[in-house]
């Protein structure tokens, strides 16, 4: 009885253990198959071409609008007081909404701001926004 | 007691000196560097694989020509602006590169574009203006759609068009040494920054050798 609950006691730390070493594991691996090509696995970007994710600058433009952005790349200039670039960035049309909420938190949480988090059901409403956006273009 | 710390002060003169001297050595080459590519041998001589004549335009719609690369050595590249896949990393070592020989002035770079249509010259000016280089030590360069595509065999390079692949062109992530007599010397992977460590250190080599 004792080492069984002891193993259990094992187990539920490690869970912590886990939880707390990554919170956002999912959006980590997204991050690394759909974003780091371009802006790095340190999130690093390229000089002056590709933005740089790692500087605060960055994330103090509309969280709200970061949703459009990654679906619909670049060419929907969700804001005009975003630094221009000479690279476009690509749209990632085949993401869905629950993976973009796991990169936003990931990124928000790794470089943003930790306390931002993103819903599945809060990115399905923005992105709705932007495809009428997108429609009357 | 006196006599050891003197014996202990010269050890360390002369230990410092060495130093001082090693840190003025050119860097350890076992040799100079291979040359690359088909051998022809012609009576006594060997004739070795050279890069042919070209003629491109850069960045600033200056030309481009063996004459820009005259008596130096210099790296190459083939990117597009646009690419999705490997060409962000590869033009970061490449970059890279460019800052760790920046104050060099016998090495410089050409970085062709393979994508001749989107890749114009004020984009490819707002590229390098980005990357914040000097476009008399580093030239991005487009011209003729088929001389690009066929100096990058010259180059030992892969440069195709191809719909299949991601952004519509296949490429390697070569980097590629040419030295001042346009004969290929070194290259590299450009997603690999180990190799890149290595051919860091080629071109020190080269740079050091005797002509």
């Amino acid at each position: 009885m004792k080492i069984i609950s002891l193993l259990a006691g094992i187990g539920i730390s490690f869970c912590f253990w886990m939880a707390c070493a990554e919170p956002f594991s999912q959006g980590e691996n997204l991050y690394m198959v759909s974003c780091a090509s371009c802006h790095m696995e340190d999130g690093s970007g390229l000089g002056g071409v590709i933005p740089d994710l790692r500087e605060r600058d960055i994330w103090q433009f509309g969280s709200e609008d970061l949703p459009c952005l990654i679906r619909w790349g670049s060419v929907i200039r969700v804001t005009d007081s975003l630094p221009k670039y000479p690279t476009v960035m690509p749209p990632h049309p085949s993401l869905t909404e629950v993976e973009i909420a796991n990169i936003l938190n990931f990124l928000q949480d790794r470089w943003g701001d930790p306390s931002r988090f993103y819903t599945p059901e809060d990115i399905l409403r923005q992105l709705e926004r932007c495809s009428v956006a997108m429609d009357a273009r | 007691m006196v006599e050891m710390i003197c014996l202990r002060g010269r050890a360390a003169v002369v230990l410092g000196v060495c130093l001082l001297l090693s840190c003025q050595q050119p860097p350890r080459c076992p040799g100079n560097l291979p040359v690359l590519g088909e051998k022809e041998m012609r009576g006594e001589d060997t004739l070795y694989h050279t890069v042919p004549d070209f003629e491109f335009i850069n960045q600033d719609s200056m030309p481009v020509n063996a004459a820009t690369f005259s008596g130096k050595a210099y790296v190459v590249d083939f990117f597009f602006i646009s690419c999705p896949t490997i060409c962000p990393k590869v033009m970061q070592q490449m970059l890279r590169v460019y800052q760790h020989f920046q104050e060099e002035p016998g090495i410089m770079f050409l970085s062709h574009t393979i994508d001749v249509r989107h890749d114009t010259i004020p984009r490819l000016k707002a590229y390098s203006e980005g990357l914040g280089v000097s476009s008399s030590k580093w030239h991005f360069v487009t011209g003729e759609e088929s001389e690009i595509y066929g100096i990058a065999d010259d180059y030992f390079s892969v440069a195709v068009k191809d719909n299949s692949a991601p952004g519509g062109f296949d490429h390697s992530g070569r980097l590629i040494l040419v030295d001042s007599q346009r004969r290929i010397r070194s290259f590299c992977d450009g997603t690999d920054s180990e190799s890149v460590d290595q051919f860091i250190r080629d071109i020190d080599c080269l740079l050091h050798e005797d002509h």
